[in-house]
């Protein structure tokens, strides 16, 4: 009973919590869902079975520049006061800022070894925002146009946004060639829930110093699907309005399975020998096709405006007629603004869309039975952009039944994250709990704060009930157990 | 195990309570002030302006016309209608001709006589052959005074005829001696002699003998008006003086001089009376203190046909060139007409009711010209606060105008901007850096160069507690003869800089 409550208890506790397929958690060894980013990762287990809809929920965040405490300036107790959006504009990154987040939850996932084989097999829902952009989107408008004067020096804000909701089938299986070489290959079905991905959305503004003459343009390519059916409109002072239709949806369930894609993961392991290893792994390299509620947003500068020979919208003033018309009746000037810039939004047939793959080049150096030191190369490919990032790490294991992991990742505009893993293997069941960045919840207010405050923030906490350690592993412990007997 | 149990329980304890957070305000939102420092340039109005587009915010458009080559010119026209009508010529005025007479009769009991009332309605200047009466009362008064026998006596006149022609005739006795008669459409033909006749055929019933009567006649016209009437007239001088009256509202203007060059009068007419001759003796331009100028040296002979269904020009006239230094308001006319100069000598006129003689002057003013210091001053209502308060605008540390003017007119401009507090008087002059704008003299734009204006908080408040705004112009040709055209206009490119360092809410 009390066995039953306490796992009860720490379910509660794991779901309350949430996890990523984390860096540090990869190199745990003895926890099962180490190889989710190497899918030929040897698991020491005979089987696996995780918690119906809550053994491995995932969440992170990565935010490289927008922090709460260079926003925000708060008095003594704690309510904001201040908009600090000088401090917000000068320490962005000049061509890439990143808000990232990640969720992902198994509803269901376990796997079994029949030798030389260890399958897999999981279902998941995952949600992948990738945005990303430059100083410009923001010094713009928060220091004006007279920052960027000048021809050879206009204003370029530039937003990125790649958006995936999709429910994920993957089937691993990890193959054992020889002693030396594993590879492990994880098909996945995908059946897309909803997308917005941004081609391009940016803009272009020159201001004369002299008579301060804007020569403008911009350009926007996004689509967006959904599932669940929506709309979108615009009423007639020009605010976009839209709304979803859940109820339809409902009534029409099987949508959920009609953006269908297709990815894989591959990955390779080879044991130099009893010392040395390199891994490699490519993940999420796919695509889904939408084909439910799908639009196309576009937008750029009308063709009927006055442009130059570079198809830049020229303003320089208006007519003294066109003044007097907008200050008698200002909806002519919201009218003449959409006109001149326009953003349509027109129902397409169906589009594919690529997911944002990520490969891994890793390798380690075992320091005995007990330790293991390993270093990481992990590189994303979101949106036309690269972003990479350097792990290094330790993994010890104690008393057969303890995992202990140290880690410090290098990534761009960031170079504290300190990781930390302990994990318990306790009999039937794994707990864990792991982060790549102890800094994120290290605040001397709250935990909320330190993720707010953090260039990335994740836990991966999770419950997984397992069986059969392999036999090099069950060996070892009896070894253990037979000296502690005699030494008693 | 046990060991291991509680080492394990610790942990999660420790997992726990490090999980959980402690109670942190956060999102608690009360903003005063955004950090932002922020500078935008704005360009605000970039257009011309020519005169038709200035001259649309005023009443005077509609004098404003273009010639063939497109200079302006002022155009004032108005009509004098009806100068000269029928009543002008001819009237039957109220009047009573009387008689009284003897009459040796020739026979009883009845007898005639030729001549009861003879009497002329012509006047030195109609010989009248005709008379057509719109309306009008005729009372007729008979009666034989010698004796008291009983009598009828029954008037008649061939020269007065009603509308169907029969001649009038209108029956008196010892017991009725007085009659009226409506004259409505009746027609009045005299002799060729000029004269009406009234005569009488006379029944007496008596048996006296009677050998002469003594009889009594009045005839009296009374409000008679007239349709038209055939006749003829002599040569009839009439003096007109008649003012065009138009409203330029050049209230706002103040000037020492505005000099008009090769200004024009045409006259045309309208005439459905018969021939007639004109002087015009003077052509006067007023204005509030009368007169401004002549706009002729010499009079003017005009000779103005027939022409009753439309104007047909009578005379066209170059005006002197006109120097003005004050508002304008009219033109008046004085002059004589001659109606019919031939006289009598001309033969039957016929003139009706409808019949008159209209004039329409036209005055055209080139804008060929040239302007000694002239003022421009309007005051508008300042509504800026209706927009703004200074609440939204005190955030904004610095606004600075800029002004670039492209001159095409040919003529100087010396802007000024005063915002006045008529409550308390205070006015607030801004300071436009002693902005002058050239003169287009050689049909060459001129760019000014581009002046610049700050305005800071303090000024911003004296801004929005005036309520009026007073511009002024200066406006001069430097002693030069100048057109103004359609192809003028000026360029004004206004930009607008707002810096701002700190935002409070």
């Amino acid at each position: 009973m009390k066995k039953i409550l306490f796992l009860i208890f720490v379910s509660i506790t794991a779901l309350g919590l949430n996890a990523q397929d984390g860096i540090t958690l990869h190199f745990m060894r003895l926890n099962p869902y180490a190889p989710y980013l190497n899918p030929s990762m040897h698991l020491q287990y005979n089987g696996y079975v995780g918690v119906p809809g809550g053994s491995n929920v995932n969440a992170s965040i990565i935010n490289t520049s927008a922090r709460y405490k260079t926003l925000f300036g708060e008095n003594g107790d704690g309510t904001i006061t201040t908009v600090k959006l000088n401090k917000f504009a000068d320490q962005l990154s000049r061509k890439q800022n990143m808000l990232n987040s990640n969720i992902s939850f198994n509803i269901i996932d376990f796997g079994f070894r029949t030798k030389p084989i260890f399958f897999s097999f999981s279902y998941r829902i995952r949600i992948d925002e990738y945005a990303s952009y430059n100083k410009d989107l923001f010094n713009l408008p928060i220091h004006g146009n007279m920052a960027y004067v000048g021809e050879d020096n206009p204003a370029r804000p530039d937003l990125r946004i790649n958006t995936n909701v999709y429910q994920e089938i993957a089937l691993g299986m990890q193959i054992d060639i020889n002693s030396c070489l594993y590879i492990g290959v994880r098909p996945k079905l995908l059946f897309g829930l909803a997308n917005v991905k941004t081609r391009y959305a940016n803009a272009t503004l020159y201001t004369d110093p002299e008579d301060y003459t804007m020569r403008m343009n911009y350009n926007i390519d996004a689509s967006i699907a959904s599932v669940i059916p929506y709309s979108i409109s615009r009423d007639a002072d020009g605010k976009v309005n839209i709304s979803f239709q859940p109820k339809d949806f409902l009534k029409n369930w099987q949508n959920a399975f009609k953006n269908v894609g297709a990815a894989i993961d591959l990955g390779m392991t080879y044991r130099i020998n009893n010392m040395f290893g390199v891994a490699a792994s490519v993940l999420d390299l796919g695509f889904i096709h939408w084909t439910s509620y799908c639009n196309q947003v576009t937008g750029s500068i009308s063709e009927t405006s006055t442009q130059d020979d570079d198809g830049h919208f020229v303003f320089d003033g208006v007519t003294s007629e066109d003044l007097a018309e907008f200050m008698e009746n200002p909806r002519e000037l919201s009218d003449k603004i959409q006109e001149i810039f326009p953003i349509e939004v027109t129902e397409t047939k169906a589009y594919t869309k690529s997911l944002a793959s990520r490969f891994l080049v890793e390798g380690y150096c075992n320091l005995g039975k007990h330790h293991r030191l390993s270093a990481l190369f992990q590189g994303r490919i979101v949106n036309k952009q690269f972003i990479p990032s350097f792990t290094v790490a330790w993994n010890g294991n104690f008393l057969n039944f303890f995992d202990l992991c140290v880690s410090y990742t290098m990534a761009k505009r960031s170079y504290t994250n300190l990781g930390l893993g302990v994990g318990f293997n306790l009999k039937v069941f794994h707990l864990y709990v792991a982060t790549d960045n102890v800094f994120g919840f290290i605040n001397k207010k709250s935990i909320q704060r330190g993720i707010l405050n953090s260039h990335n923030a994740n836990v991966q906490v999770g419950l997984v009930f397992d069986w059969g350690q392999t036999q090099e592993r069950r060996i070892e412990r009896k070894t253990r157990r037979n000296f502690e007997e005699i030494t008693d | 195990m046990n060991k291991y149990r509680i080492f394990l329980s610790s942990l999660l304890i420790i997992i726990m309570f490090s999980t959980s957070s402690c109670h942190d305000k956060l999102f608690d939102f009360n903003i005063d002030n955004i950090d932002a420092d922020g500078n935008w340039g704005i360009p605000i109005l970039n257009g011309t302006i020519g005169i038709d587009q200035l001259l649309n915010n005023t009443d005077s458009m509609h004098y404003v016309q273009t010639d063939e080559n497109g200079v302006f010119k002022l155009v004032f026209e108005g009509d004098a209608e009806n100068l000269v009508h029928m009543s002008n010529i001819f009237n039957i005025d109220n009047r009573t001709f009387d008689t009284t007479g003897v009459y040796m009769i020739d026979e009883l009991p009845t007898f005639h006589i030729d001549q009861v009332l003879p009497f002329n309605l012509s006047t030195e200047d109609v010989i009248l052959k005709e008379a057509v009466i719109k309306s009008g009362i005729m009372t007729l008064y008979f009666n034989i005074t010698s004796a008291n026998f009983a009598y009828t006596a029954t008037l008649t006149s061939q020269n007065i005829t009603d509308a169907n022609g029969t001649p009038l005739s209108m029956t008196f006795s010892n017991t009725q001696h007085q009659q009226t008669l409506n004259l409505s459409n009746y027609t009045v033909q005299p002799d060729f002699t000029g004269i009406i006749y009234l005569s009488a055929n006379i029944t007496v019933n008596t048996t006296s003998q009677v050998n002469q009567i003594t009889y009594e006649c009045h005839n009296q016209f009374t409000n008679c008006a007239l349709h038209s009437i055939t006749g003829q007239l002599r040569a009839i001088e009439i003096p007109i003086n008649s003012a065009f009256g138009f409203s330029l509202p050049l209230n706002n203007f103040h000037f020492n001089n505005i000099s008009f060059n090769n200004a024009k009068l045409s006259l045309s007419e309208k005439n459905s009376l018969c021939a007639i001759n004109g002087t015009i003796n003077e052509f006067t331009l007023f204005g509030n203190q009368p007169p401004v100028a002549p706009l002729i040296t010499n009079p003017i002979t005009i000779n103005l046909p027939l022409s009753p269904n439309q104007y047909t020009q009578a005379a066209e006239v170059n005006l002197l060139p006109i120097h003005i230094n004050q508002n304008l308001d009219s033109i008046r006319m004085n002059c004589n007409f001659i109606v019919n100069p031939d006289g009598f000598a001309a033969g039957d006129i016929y003139v009706d009711e409808n019949s008159s003689l209209s004039l329409r002057v036209k005055t055209e003013f080139p804008t060929n010209l040239s302007i000694d210091n002239a003022v421009y001053r309007d005051t508008i209502d300042n509504d800026l606060h209706k927009t703004f308060n200074f609440g939204t605008i005190q955030s904004i540390d610095l606004l600075t105008l800029r002004f670039a003017i492209t001159n095409l007119f040919p003529f100087d401009l010396t802007p000024s901007i005063d915002f006045l507090n008529s409550q308390t008087g205070e006015i607030f002059h801004v300071n436009l850096n002693n902005m002058h704008i050239h003169g287009a003299y050689n049909n060459t734009p001129i760019e000014s160069a581009p002046a610049y204006i700050d305005f800071n908080h303090d000024d911003a408040k004296k801004i929005l507690n005036s309520d009026k705004v007073i511009l002024t112009f200066r406006i001069d040709t430097n002693g030069n003869d100048v057109e103004i055209n359609n192809t003028q206009n000026v360029r004004i490119a206004l930009g607008a800089k707002i810096s701002y360092s700190q935002i409070s809410l």
